[in-house]
């Protein structure tokens, strides 16, 4: 867990979910670095998306309960790969928060950058057989 | 010394069929420490130098911009720099640490002082003899003339190894070269102290500080200066002792741009057994349990080898991952092996399949090695279990006797073309082992390419009776991939049958490679692994080696991306012969030392260049390890494209160590004899 994160080059950034808890807090998302992404985002709501690139650009994110000055909350990021999106970096906050003070957001970031999203051409092949005429796997 | 002009210069991995350079300006070949201090001290202005080991580095670290200096004639023609030393370990060890050594605990390890140029299976080979304890010059004997008894009598062992053994120590633990033991670091951890021949001929006594083990110094600075200070070595005033961390962290592992090391003083642990146990599973069920905070990590890291090794702790961990997928493009094999330490009995085998009896007979190769020769050190097939005795010895495997030539590929395409011919005559029906894991069920896919599939079976039919068994195995598998991955075949069907018997044959090879396996012999005979009577699968060869945290995410989905580049070079007609193989090991102490995290996992990825696809995956591995967004580390040794921008970011503080310590040695970077091209595009210089 992080209260920055650093990206390099562009990103697609997408929310995905957001749960917040009983003291109305607000939540910012804080982009800088970017060439033309760079602000201060209040509320992003599921489906909000930023294209967000430059060569070396960070993400906060902050929160505040009843009114109170905005606190960083630390963000956690796991990367995975996939055929179909390249690289992908899950952001999220701590999950697991009391209810009373729950700003929980997650955010799926995609590398656009060409040197890892080479293009990916659809897997033009059907390698299957019927059901019931295999063995089952062999390997686990 | 001998030194020659217009020698040619090649690695040992690179195209056997040419050398790397026909021709390189001068190559010496130094037969002592004198030799290394004269070829320092009278170098001209316009000549820098850079030593090699035994050639086994695929990265551009060795390359000198004039002069060669080889501490191991890699044709073994010219007497190596080999020597097992005696002088220092034990007559110069400081007496507190004498008396300490003599005390009445059994000795928990031993020191061992060697020349830079001695193969690593030629010391383990040493080492793993007894010392008679009847000359009071070897540490054993000095130490029972001291009333000691025979405690430092051996055998004695490496704490832990590479893959492999016929590289230099030297060469190997300054690169960073380290095995799958998570329990320690690296090749590098086990040594204590070197001695470093600089530009200018100064020379350098370079020693770790360990006042737990060696208190309150190892060695004592009078008798080095007797030793070394000596006018044959250009007197007291060119011979300097450290004792600095900084500086031993750095020197450690530097890639040749300190100077030349001379000698290496080496901590050994008792002789051990290992168990060894490999098994075939899924890369998709197991890479989410590689992160410490998985739920099921103790499967990979705290497993139990069972009633052969009670109650120890696993210590090793590799995982080989297939890149070439199966079940319609959406599972990967891997090949799962881990390690314990087991009791070492007399009867525990190993030490006449992989090291032999004493040559008695060979003053020529004693002299030319610098050491005792061994029948079968760096030149037998790796150590293979009974089949139906796990610690007993057995043949040579299949595989390893089918590396001395290209065969192994005739008897996998025979049965990859059988079971597609079943396949194809039973209408769909007949569904062999193989082809019911290449497809996936669920849909009627494959029967539709069954009239592809008859040309494909006639074409590989038609590969296997112009067979020639003197090709090397990657040149037997471009040719089979040209047939199978064309792209240009206008046939839609047969294109896909193509792709389908091509993953049909990589799995065959795979399985054959890392199906399971269990068996328990000596600590060198499980870990040096090389079959040194290769001729055919690892020759040509394109490698690059990535370090991450092993708790990192982005770990696996590197080796995600690795996959997903193979299926899509696939559909280009290309693909990649060789494997991904992670490694887990504990952190280092030297300053640029690939093993940074408590747990680093290295990936290597290593294919054979004579197929078309193999060095771009190579390359596509390096360019997404250098990406930021990944933030890789490279090993030294191996294929390394980083510029100094990148070193900088991914070293941080310790570089600045580092360049704080070859300031001290080089005078702020004026000695810049030992720059090279590596060293400058990579930023390892003041």
């Amino acid at each position: 867990m992080e209260e920055l994160l650093i990206f390099y080059g562009r990103w697609l950034l997408l929310v995905e979910e957001i749960r917040v808890g009983a003291g109305a807090p607000s939540m910012r998302l804080l982009i800088e670095g970017t060439e033309g992404a760079d602000g201060s985002y209040l509320n992003p709501q599921p489906g909000f998306t930023l294209d967000a690139s430059g060569a070396e650009w960070q993400m906060r994110l902050q929160a505040s309960f009843d009114l109170q000055p905005y606190q960083s909350r630390r963000l956690e990021r796991q990367f995975e790969f996939s055929l179909a999106d390249g690289l992908i970096a899950l952001c999220m906050t701590e999950p697991n928060q009391p209810a009373a003070f729950r700003a929980f957001i997650r955010i799926r970031c995609v590398s656009q950058d060409p040197d890892i999203r080479k293009p990916r051409t659809p897997i033009p092949w059907d390698f299957t057989i019927p059901e019931g005429r295999r063995d089952p796997a062999p390997h686990r | 010394m001998d030194i020659r002009p217009n020698q040619p210069w090649t690695r040992r991995h690179d195209d056997p069929r040419r050398n790397l350079f026909a021709s390189v300006p001068l190559t010496a070949y130094p037969q002592t420490l004198a030799d290394l201090i004269e070829l320092c001290r009278d170098r001209p202005p316009e000549v820098r130098l850079h030593a090699a080991g035994s050639h086994w580095a695929l990265s551009e670290s060795a390359i000198s911009d004039h002069t060669f200096i080889e501490t191991h004639d890699p044709r073994n023609v010219l007497p190596a720099m080999g020597r097992t030393l005696w002088e220092v370990v034990p007559h110069c060890l400081h007496d507190a640490v004498i008396q300490r050594m003599r005390g009445p605990d059994p000795a928990s390890s031993t020191l061992v002082h060697i020349e830079s140029g001695k193969r690593i299976y030629q010391l383990y080979a040493e080492l793993g003899e007894k010392d008679p304890c009847t000359d009071g010059k070897t540490l054993g004997g000095y130490m029972k003339e001291l009333g000691a008894g025979e405690k430092y009598q051996g055998p004695w062992a490496f704490e832990t190894l590479g893959g492999a053994g016929g590289q230099t120590v030297v060469g190997a633990f300054s690169t960073g070269t380290h095995g799958g033991d998570f329990v320690c670091g690296a090749l590098a951890d086990s040594v204590v102290a070197m001695h470093l021949v600089a530009d200018g001929g100064e020379h350098y006594w370079i020693e770790a500080v360990d006042r737990e083990r060696y208190a309150p110094q190892l060695t004592d600075d009078d008798k080095l200066m007797a030793r070394y200070g000596s006018d044959e070595y250009g007197g007291p005033r060119r011979f300097h002792i450290i004792r600095d961390n900084d500086v031993f962290d750095a020197v450690l592992v530097s890639a040749g741009r300190f100077g030349i090391i001379y000698s290496a003083v080496l901590r050994a642990v008792p002789q051990y057994a290992l168990w060894e146990r490999r098994r075939l599973h899924l890369w998709q069920d197991w890479k989410h349990k590689i992160a410490s905070t998985a739920p099921e990590n103790h499967d990979l890291f705290s497993d139990t080898a069972g009633n052969y090794a009670p109650g120890a702790p696993q210590r090793f961990l590799q995982i080989v991952v297939c890149l070439t997928p199966h079940l319609n493009f959406q599972r990967n094999l891997i090949g799962i092996t881990k390690r314990w330490q087991m009791p070492l009995t007399n009867a525990t085998p190993g030490k006449p399949e992989r090291v032999g009896a004493i040559l008695t007979n060979r003053p020529d190769l004693e002299q030319r090695i610098g050491g005792t020769p061994f029948e079968h050190a760096g030149a037998a097939y790796p150590y293979s279990p009974s089949a139906n005795n796990p610690l007993a010895a057995g043949d040579a495997s299949m595989l390893d006797r089918a590396c001395s030539n290209g065969s192994f590929m005739h008897g996998i395409l025979d049965e990859a073309v059988t079971e597609i011919e079943e396949f194809v005559s039973s209408n769909g029906t007949e569904i062999g082992v193989g082809v019911g894991v290449v497809a996936a069920a669920g849909g009627a896919g494959l029967l539709a390419l069954i009239p592809g599939l008859i040309l494909i079976a006639l074409a590989i039919k038609a590969i296997l009776e112009a067979f020639n068994h003197n090709d090397r195995l990657g040149e037997h598998l471009e040719n089979l991939k040209n047939t199978l991955l064309d792209p240009n075949e206008q046939d839609p069907i047969k294109r896909a049958a193509g792709v389908f018997a091509w993953q049909l044959i990589a799995y065959k090879i795979f399985e054959s490679m890392q199906g399971d396996l269990e068996f328990g012999a000596l600590s060198y005979a499980v870990m040096d692994r090389k079959n040194y009577r290769d001729l055919s699968c690892e020759h040509n060869v394109a490698s690059v080696e990535v370090f991450f945290d092993a708790d990192d995410s982005r770990l696996v989905a590197f080796v995600d991306a690795l996959i997903a580049f193979e299926i899509e070079q696939e559909f280009r007609g290309k693909s990649f012969l060789g494997y991904a193989s992670l490694r887990f090991t504990g952190r280092t102490r030297a300053h640029l030392g690939m093993e940074r995290w408590a747990r680093t996992c290295a990936i290597e990825v290593a294919g054979l260049k004579d197929m078309s696809g193999s060095e771009e995956m190579v390359e596509y591995a390096a360019q997404l390890a250098l990406n930021p967004n990944f933030g890789g580390i490279l090993h030294w040794g191996q294929y390394n494209p980083s510029n100094s921008a990148q070193v900088a970011s991914r070293f941080g503080g310790s570089l600045v160590s580092w360049r704080g310590a070859l300031a001290r040695i080089t005078a702020n970077g004026a000695r810049d004899g030992f720059s090279n091209e590596f060293t400058r595009r990579t930023g390892l210089e003041t």
